[in-house]
């Protein structure tokens, strides 16, 4: 008896290590499938374990109902990241920041909407895989970034990115004087003609802040955080805050949690990391 | 000859003052052009959309007389290659032209990002190129065996061409009017017609000016494809606007209304009515078997299709989804674009009366 099940043992370790080959065979078939796969926008394997590995997922939230629609994020913004002041034409205009209006109703029953755009620093972001340099990518913190050195011009990005958060320089940035010129930002790179920009979160203010975290050999805080941009800062009804949505104690992932959530054009997938709050 | 040189003299003209509008564009940025946020890409990208299609007409000769052994289209066979070869090299000038930092166009090969439809175009147009060049090359020599090797390998570069040319538009969730499956159908029909319609421009041009000897039977004979393709091309059309029009989803109806009714109803009428129906009528008719009637019919149909291009990139700019109060401008191109346009056509005429002063272009397939 005993050597028959044995026997039996050994067989059943043969079947196994054969279905092993098999299932080794079937894996590596997968695996070339996978490499032809990867060619595809990133979008459709983004979620394989990278996320877990990111520190932080930098995130804004939007409350409209503080907002009252001064302007002066957008205003702060063009101030704090050397965005050209280039005035000749409307449609030109570069705000990494922009503010509007609509009203709905009739009279007497009329509201005014406001909207305020940043960019929305998509968790898939269209704008980053239609790049046909790289010069478009997405930092391990989930930020939108462009490469100003290596940007062609081409604008595919500016036309991929349903929320219009891109701008184009179509002249020589301009501040108009040289005393203005002096007071640009030392620690923004100012842009050139013929390339992109966009709203990057301020990122050299989280890079200090995260210098700053690493010389108290600590990580980055909420309280570090959550004023950081200089829209937020300047925000006067402190509609906005900002944070890190994978510290789930953190302000943005509180508000986000709200029943007032919501986000622009959740429709499309792109997984904005702008989260705004209704205004009831 | 003397009408050669005056054409030739007209020619370097607008090509001179061509270089002149793109010294200026250079120092001054793409906003001396009529382009503007969000209408991101105007004329230039129409134009370079526009010349690759055109460039299809090369390759279809090329399968009707190599592979279909179709022998009365062999001695236009080097006309036809040279004629895409043209069309491709003004494509890829078009499209530097769009560029904001043309200095660093290389930067798509040196770091290419494998995920971008304008990658996969570059890349795939550099290859077709290269096949048009060797089929050129390969009849010119007279390796009629390895010709059809070429011709053969050639088709599936074709239709991806001119489908990775309409997935620049056609995967973009971003733009309402894009997003369609259609596209590169649609694609591949309108690069036919327009193809056709040049090689047929093409020998007309021949005939009258570089006194070649060609019987008006071949370009009758050309001419009976348009009787397949404009009904085929009429067709992807309407299947694509009975799609946005029966659900009557908003953002893409806004966009499917200015082009019936809305600013570009001028163009979008004239791409059917002159581009599409008035051809087929004449291909078909009496008139469709004399020479003249088929250049006629080419002549509109080179223009629908290009007023077709103009209706795919632009009006969809005009309906962002996320409408704010930012006023939205009419994109009118400004005198730069015209000229460097018009300096692209008078390029490609110049370049094909110089190679037809070098290559033997109306022999191929004589022995």
């Amino acid at each position: 008896m005993k050597e028959k099940n044995q026997i039996e043992e050994t067989v059943e370790a043969l079947e196994k290590k054969q279905l092993s080959r098999k299932k080794f065979l079937k894996l590596a078939g997968l695996g070339t499938a996978a490499l032809a796969i990867s060619a595809l926008p990133k979008k459709a394997r983004a979620d394989d374990g990278k996320k877990g590995l990111a520190k932080y997922r930098f995130a804004m939230v939007i409350d409209l109902r503080r907002c009252v629609g001064c302007h002066s994020c957008s205003i702060a913004c063009k101030v704090e990241n050397n965005v050209p002041l280039n005035l000749e034409r409307d449609d030109r205009k570069i705000f990494w920041n922009e503010v509007s209006f609509k009203e709905e109703g009739n009279y007497p029953y009329v509201r005014k909407k406001i909207t305020n755009r940043p960019c929305m620093h998509c968790e898939h972001p269209p704008c980053v895989n239609v790049c046909p340099t790289g010069a478009s990518f997405k930092n391990d913190d989930g930020v939108v970034l462009v490469d100003y050195d290596v940007c062609i011009g081409c604008r595919y990005c500016a036309v991929a990115c349903p929320y219009g958060a891109r701008y184009f320089n179509w002249s020589k940035p301009t501040w108009y004087s040289k005393t203005r010129e002096q007071a640009l930002n030392p620690d923004v790179q100012k842009r050139v003609k013929g390339i992109v920009e966009k709203c990057v979160f301020c990122i050299h203010r989280i890079e200090k802040a995260i210098q700053q975290a690493d010389r108290q050999r600590r990580g980055l805080e909420d309280k570090d955080l959550v004023n950081l941009p200089a829209c937020v800062q300047t925000c006067m009804g402190r509609a906005r805050f900002f944070g890190d949505l994978n510290d789930p104690d953190s302000t943005v992932s509180k508000l986000a949690r709200s029943g007032r959530a919501f986000r622009l054009l959740e429709e499309l997938g792109t997984e904005p990391n702008v989260i705004y709050l209704k205004e009831a | 000859m003397k009408r050669l040189l005056a054409l030739s003299a007209l020619l370097t003209v607008v090509m001179a003052f061509a270089l002149y509008t793109w010294v200026y564009q250079l120092q001054n940025g793409l906003g001396v052009t009529g382009m503007n946020k969000p209408v991101f890409w105007g004329l230039y990208i129409v134009t370079f959309v526009f010349f690759i299609g055109v460039s299809a007409g090369g390759i279809a000769v090329a399968a009707l007389s190599h592979l279909a052994g179709i022998e009365k289209f062999k001695p236009i066979s080097r006309v036809a290659e040279v004629v895409a070869i043209i069309c491709l090299v003004l494509a890829m000038i078009g499209i530097v032209f769009d560029l904001g930092r043309p200095d660093r166009m290389l930067n798509i090969f040196i770091y290419p990002q494998r995920t971008s439809p304008l990658t996969w175009d570059v890349f795939v147009i550099n290859i077709y190129l290269v096949f048009c060049v060797a089929m050129l090359f390969l009849s010119i020599i007279g390796k009629e065996k390895l010709l059809k090797i070429f011709a053969f390998l050639s088709i599936p570069t074709f239709v991806l061409v001119h489908s990775v040319t309409a997935w620049i538009f056609g995967l973009m969730k971003s733009q309402p009017g894009w997003h369609t499956s259609i596209l590169a159908p649609l694609f591949i029909a309108s690069a036919l017609v327009s193809g056709l319609a040049i090689i047929i421009l093409a020998l007309f041009f021949s005939k009258k000016f570089l006194s070649a000897n060609l019987n008006d039977e071949i370009i009758i004979s050309l001419g009976k494809y348009f009787k397949i393709l404009l009904p085929i091309l009429f067709y992807f059309l309407f299947c694509e606007f009975i799609t946005v029009a029966f659900p009557g989803i908003p953002a893409h109806m806004v966009v499917l209304k200015e082009l019936i009714v809305g600013k570009f109803s001028g163009i979008f009428w004239f791409d059917i009515f002159l581009g599409i129906i008035a051809p087929f009528f004449i291909v078909i008719s009496k008139f469709g078997r004399t020479s003249r009637g088929i250049g006629l019919a080419s002549l509109l149909s080179f223009f629908g299709v290009f007023a077709e291009r103009v209706n795919i990139v632009v009006p969809s700019f005009y309906h962002p989804f996320l409408l704010s109060d930012r006023i939205i401008y009419a994109y009118k191109p400004t005198w730069v674009e015209y000229s460097l346009v018009a300096g692209l056509f008078a390029l490609g005429i110049m370049l094909f009366i110089i190679a037809s002063k070098i290559i033997p272009l109306f022999e191929g397939g004589k022995k």
